[in-house]
């Protein structure tokens, strides 16, 4: 079922290049030099804290894929893998031995639903975490592939080029308790500012409140990193965010305090990615930028640390895979039977409003709607992180 | 197109098309809701750069406004659509004076290369003239990062002693 998968991915594709016609056959790849997975590169294994973590390097092969192995000994285990390349990725197929599909990107491609960023082309890294959701089913005992993909910035699908994935398994069947490590590091000269540290581990206090109410622990350190406080952005990512990583003894998610995000103040928070990478990568964090958090008149009010907090927590919740229950012009949703749908803007504060993943706090004068709501799915998705140990 | 060329076109297909995840833009823009957003949003999601947009942001740019980032963002989208326009200079010199819109003043700051030259020197002055203090060395410290050398001047230490 592998092969007659990838020969309907490519009866596809060729389909594709009827329709495009003349303009794409300049810019074909060659269709040779691509070495199969398992005859190029290298794998090491480790244990670290109950995840089995399996790094594994090698070429594209002909089609533009490495398909990265991924041996699953315990019942119900989640798997994340972190594909990482010097250029445009993403994640497009897990199937199991027999070549059945776990998970395959058409099947979302053009859905009103979101359930995992792995697909969309993005620069140097993609991260799938698997399960999503209880629908999604268990990674039980047995062998499967991840197919990482690797694309040209037009998006064509590139052979023999070097890649490299991290793989993170660990069995998980208790979806009501967890703990979830993280590391708060202060960009250059934030942490010289005691009313900025003073609001940021207020904040980060109730972050760890809101988690709590899921059954998170979150254990959180403190830290300061070589990095100028004018962040850059983490979805597009920088060598600096990998450093970091690669820096902690322990592995943990960052969050990293800048003043501001690329310089816009307007940008205050930002997730690395939906779900973002438990390992090193450039876009390996969540940013958030204290100024805006602060708001007009720079200081942080008892109403803007509950914002900040909420801040911290619904952007590590885009990196612990959860999307806006609606978002878009209420063209989009996620893929959660227990987020209401909604299409417009009062019926969506009326029914999600004070859900933590809503787009925006409802605010009437100085006061806004706490968003502090987690629903049992959204539960689940966060607790099937493969950091939430 | 030949048949060759086609065959060979069957590992260059175009992948998924990245589908930018935004919160809650809509036609003619309620920019409130907006720029209420936890997630990025950039100004040119606003729309057209016209009048009756520069209208809707003034009043958003209230330090009053909840959430903290509306009137910042409002604010910064003002700055960078409207840079040139009088409106969008006099809430500035305003921010920059008032001791309650430290955040303002510092948006306006970090954005000064915006203005229009002259202007900007202008505004760089006007925060020489704040009393000695934490949040006067901050705004300084930001119109020093300017690639304007006009207005590093104006408010480097020696423009100030004098
Ligand atoms: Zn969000």
């Amino acid at each position: 079922m592998g092969d007659d998968m990838r020969s309907d991915h490519v009866a596809s594709v060729r389909a594709t290049g009827w329709l495009l016609g003349i303009g794409l056959t300049s810019a074909c790849v060659g269709v040779s030099g691509g070495k199969p997975p398992d005859d190029s590169g290298s794998v090491t294994t480790s244990v670290e804290g109950g995840i089995v973590v399996t790094n594994v390097s090698g070429t594209s092969n002909r089609q533009g894929y490495l398909k990265v192995p991924v041996h699953i000994d315990e019942p119900q285990s989640v798997v994340q893998v972190v594909g990482q390349r010097s250029g445009w990725t993403s994640i497009d197929y897990i199937t199991d031995s027999r070549g059945n599909s776990v998970f395959n990107w058409e099947d979302w491609s053009y859905s009103d639903e979101s359930l995992t960023d792995c697909y969309y082309m993005s620069k140097n890294t993609t991260t799938i975490n698997w399960p999503v959701r209880e629908v999604d089913a268990w990674m039980e005992p047995g062998d499967y592939e991840v197919w990482v993909a690797a694309l040209t910035s037009e998006g064509r699908y590139s052979a023999d080029i070097e890649m490299r994935a991290t793989v993170l398994v660990r069995p998980d069947a208790n979806l009501t308790r967890g703990t979830l490590s993280a590391l708060i590091a202060y960009a250059n000269g934030v942490a010289d500012d005691p009313e900025v540290v003073a609001a940021t581990e207020e904040a980060a206090a109730h972050w760890a409140e809101i988690y709590a109410s899921i059954g998170i622990t979150l254990d959180v350190e403190y830290g300061s990193v070589d990095i100028d406080a004018e962040l850059p952005s983490s979805s597009v990512g920088d060598p600096a965010y990998e450093a970091l990583g690669e820096s902690m003894g322990d592995r943990k998610v960052i969050l990293v305090v800048g003043e501001t995000i690329t310089g816009d103040s307007w940008l205050y928070g930002e997730a690395g990615g939906i779900p973002g990478p438990f390992a090193p990568a450039n876009t390996g964090i969540v940013a958030v930028g204290w100024l805006a958090n602060a708001g007009a008149d720079g200081r942080f009010s008892d109403q803007d640390l509950l914002l900040y907090g909420e801040t911290m927590a619904h952007e590590m919740g885009h990196y612990l895979g959860l999307y806006h229950p609606v978002e878009d012009g209420f063209e989009y949703f996620d893929a959660l039977s227990d987020t209401q749908r909604c299409t417009s803007y009062s019926s969506c504060e009326s029914a999600l409003g004070s859900n933590l993943m809503f787009p925006y706090p409802v605010c009437a004068g100085r006061t806004c709607t706490r968003q502090e709501d987690v629903t049992a799915e959204q539960s689940g998705v966060a607790h099937r992180y493969v950091g939430v140990l | 197109m030949t048949l060759v060329s086609v065959i060979f076109c069957t590992f260059s297909a175009t992948a998924a098309e990245p589908r930018a995840r935004a919160a809650l833009p809509t036609g003619p823009v309620d920019a409130g809701r907006v720029l209420s957003a936890r997630d990025p949003v950039g100004c040119a999601q606003l729309g057209n750069a016209d009048a009756a947009l520069r209208d809707q942001l003034v009043p958003l740019t209230d330090p009053n406004l909840m959430p903290p980032w509306l009137p910042m963002r409002a604010a910064e989208c003002l700055i960078e659509l409207y840079p040139h326009d009088p409106v969008t200079t006099t809430l500035a010199a305003g921010w920059l004076t008032d001791p309650g819109t430290l955040g303002l003043a510092l948006t306006v700051a970090r954005k000064i290369d915006t203005f229009a030259a002259a202007d900007a020197v202008k505004l760089a002055g006007s925060v020489m003239a704040l009393p000695e203090g934490a949040d006067k060395e901050r705004l300084r410290a930001r119109f020093a990062q300017s690639a304007s050398p006009d207005v590093q001047a104006v408010v480097s230490p020696v423009a100030g002693a004098n």
